[in-house]
């Protein structure tokens, strides 16, 4: 394998990776997650990416309820609907890779340091990538 | 970008608390400095005089008035800027 024919595979799959990473957040944006408490009289719902849509509350629940009551329940089903906005956002961005970099986790927060392998597992990974034909090159 | 202080400055603005209300108080909602909901406080009896529906937006306005809190305290505008990070966005914050 000769440097450019390496170079060559990075910027091919950093050209993927880039494409993919607004199109795998606009998917994230678009789905919703779910949080119910009181038997499913108060559904929380969420994108993956954190972001309140609305919430749905049985109105007999509300005449019923008492004020402790209700607000615990409130707060039992934002919990929920969190903690399934963080599995759906982990599930989704953990799919995007670059080079066998998990780079979504990159976009959640996690350090550069933290996710980089070490020299030889990139030549690894290098090694394995189909070269390029000449004329895909543009 | 220096990443341990952004890590650190998210932190400390993690263990914070803000509170936001609907512009009738019927429902107050404290938020930790990550966006997450710690608690509620529910006008009951204000809430019951309500349709659902509006009773629905006041929990929707109350947490978002506790997030535009959030991102406009002063100690995170100053934990940033000790980064050199102003202007970033933490995580669970709209920008």
């Amino acid at each position: 394998m000769t440097d450019e024919n390496g170079i060559e595979r990075i910027v091919d799959s950093l050209r993927t990776a880039i494409s993919e990473i607004p199109q795998s957040i606009q998917r994230l944006t678009r789905s919703e997650v779910c949080g119910e408490a009181a038997n499913g009289a108060i559904r929380v719902f969420y994108s993956p990416l954190a972001e309140l849509n609305r919430i749905e509350i049985e109105p007999d629940f509300l005449r019923s309820s008492d004020g402790p009551r209700l607000e615990a329940d409130l707060l039992e089903a934002f919990r929920r609907a969190e903690a399934a906005a963080d599995r759906a956002r982990d599930e989704g961005l953990g799919e995007l890779t670059f080079m066998g970099i998990p780079i979504g986790r990159i976009v959640q927060g996690s350090a550069i340091a933290d996710i980089a392998p070490p020299p030889d597992r990139i030549k690894q990974v290098l090694d394995q990538q189909k070269p390029m034909k000449p004329e895909t090159l543009s | 970008m220096n990443e341990q202080l952004l890590r650190t400055a998210a932190m400390e603005h993690a263990a914070r608390e803000f509170t936001g209300a609907d512009e009738h108080s019927v429902v107050t909602v404290t938020l930790n400095g990550a966006g997450r909901v710690r608690s509620f406080q529910v006008d009951l009896a204000a809430a019951r005089r309500l349709p659902v529906s509006v009773f629905q937006s006041c929990v929707m306005q109350a947490v978002a008035a506790a997030q535009a809190t959030a991102a406009q305290d002063p100690d995170l505008a100053a934990d940033l800027h000790g980064a050199g990070l102003e202007g970033m966005a933490l995580p669970g914050f709209p920008q």
